[in-house]
């Protein structure tokens, strides 16, 4: 504090300390920058010990984030100025069949749908996902349906997924159920409220992945996005 | 029309501009949209991953100028690192048990009310350095205890932040506290830089003089801080 009493020169660390702490100091970055940031930050990995540690995957899907990310804005932008091409939200996604034993398109918007009474409906979705690829397959419920559901990866590849769910009557971004990496899962997704409930599929291998969905239930529409 | 050099905020009210459009044309078709950086990271992980949590809250301390300008002036007239360890050790236990409380029982704070008390805690900070509550009270507050009471509003700026990455639930206390180790850690690491450059600082002639603007200069910080956070508050 201001109220302290400031020490002599001898009780400060010296001059030759200072430096040698410097040096050291200067050491210990230059270390962590090659092990630790390089690997967590860009996926670059010198000693292998970013594969070790799990920071080179860190790394690696940034970057590819990132690329993403940029590839998004940029074809957003592109497909502003060309109006006579019909714009595509998601444009690095190729155009997936909806492989559905019943029709699935309705014009209403989702809430609307929502407050109908229940169906119960049974459909097989069958996605394609390029590498690094995302798509979502939403069920519109209401609050209380019960769905089945299963799904599985053609090759037994584990796919990213997050079941979760969302609103824009209730103004309810993102509810989690479930979300990991997996090759296959089933259970009973119960809706939480009125709105769209499902999931959300990530392809991080190195090759195409198929995913087959299975649902039965009480939805009123099923609906692929991306 | 879209600007063709434009700055960056343009390109990005641009961006939101053009994304609403589409959104518009395709009511169906909501994309789980990109997220970049390490919140899109978080965002597709599950499990316990200790290691990449230690190293994003080491991450989160070192880029968190508001926490390192608060350290820099709780440490600036700590000349033994005896006293550095306490007040550090203070401030630690306050943020600790704010962020693990913060996140496991999901209290939800407005983020820019708290990195603006944050802001002033910069301010009271500076000031308290400047012999300020000597002279306008003629009283010294505790600092000890200013510290640890600091520490708990730092501790839940953290919070805000770690829910607003949405962990999955599967793994989540093994990642917090690593994360909160990691914290621990980056705290280290950037303590040792800021001991450093005082140690050279603190042997020079000036520094007494020196040290008066320089803790004017950490108050006009943390009232940046305070206006930005406070603006933010109200604006967005």
């Amino acid at each position: 504090m201001h109220n302290a009493k400031m020490p002599s020169q001898d009780e400060l660390p010296s001059k030759a300390k200072l430096l040698k702490s410097t040096v050291l100091a200067a050491v210990i970055a230059g270390v962590l920058l090659v092990t630790v940031v390089l690997p967590a930050e860009y996926g670059v990995d010198p000693t292998g010990l970013g594969r070790i540690t799990g920071l080179k995957r860190m790394g690696e899907i940034k970057v590819s984030l990132a690329r993403e990310a940029a590839a998004e804005q940029e074809a957003t932008l592109a497909a502003l100025e060309s109006p006579e091409t019909n714009p595509d939200p998601t444009p690095d996604a190729t155009p997936e069949p909806i492989v559905a034993t019943e029709p699935a398109i309705d014009g209403q918007t989702s809430d609307e749908q929502a407050s109908e009474s229940a169906s119960t409906r049974n459909d097989e979705t069958t996605i394609e996902l390029a590498p690094d690829q995302s798509t979502e397959v939403k069920l519109v419920m209401n609050k209380g349906d019960r769905t089945e559901f299963t799904w599985s990866t053609a090759d037994g590849s584990e796919a990213f997924f997050d079941l979760h769910a969302d609103s824009k009557e209730l103004g309810i971004n993102y509810h989690v159920y479930e979300k990991g990496t997996v090759d296959k899962a089933e259970g009973v997704l119960e809706a939480a409220f009125n709105g769209s409930h499902g999931w959300y599929w990530k392809n991080r291998t190195d090759s195409v992945m198929t995913i087959t969905l299975q649902t039965t239930g009480q939805y009123q529409a099923i609906k692929r996005a991306g | 029309m879209i600007p063709s050099h434009s700055s960056p905020l343009r390109n990005r009210l641009a961006f939101v501009a053009c994304v609403l459009a589409l959104l518009a044309l395709a009511p169906e078709a909501v994309a789980h949209g990109v997220t970049a950086g390490d919140k899109g990271y978080i965002q597709e992980s599950s499990g316990m991953m200790p290691i990449p949590f230690m190293y994003l809250g080491a991450k989160h301390m070192m880029t968190g100028y508001d926490h390192l300008l608060f350290l820099f002036g709780v440490i600036f007239f700590l000349y033994r690192l005896k006293d550095v360890s306490i007040y550090v050790t203070l401030f630690a236990i306050g943020h600790i048990v704010t962020l693990l409380s913060g996140v496991l029982f999901e209290i939800r704070i407005s983020a820019y009310l708290i990195d603006a008390i944050i802001g002033f805690s910069i301010v009271y900070k500076a000031l308290d350095n400047m012999g300020a509550y000597q002279r306008w009270f003629g009283f010294q507050p505790n600092t000890k205890a200013a510290t640890l009471i600091f520490g708990l509003f730092h501790g839940f700026g953290l919070a805000t932040k770690i829910l607003e990455y949405q962990i999955s639930p599967d793994g989540l206390l093994v990642n917090l506290v690593s994360f909160n180790v990691g914290v621990e850690v980056g705290q280290i690491l950037a303590l040792a830089a800021i001991l450093i450059v005082m140690g050279y600082w603190r042997r020079s002639e000036g520094f007494l003089r020196h040290a008066y603007s320089a803790n004017t200069l950490l108050m006009a910080a943390g009232f940046l801080f305070v206006g930005y956070q406070m603006a933010g508050y109200f604006i967005a």
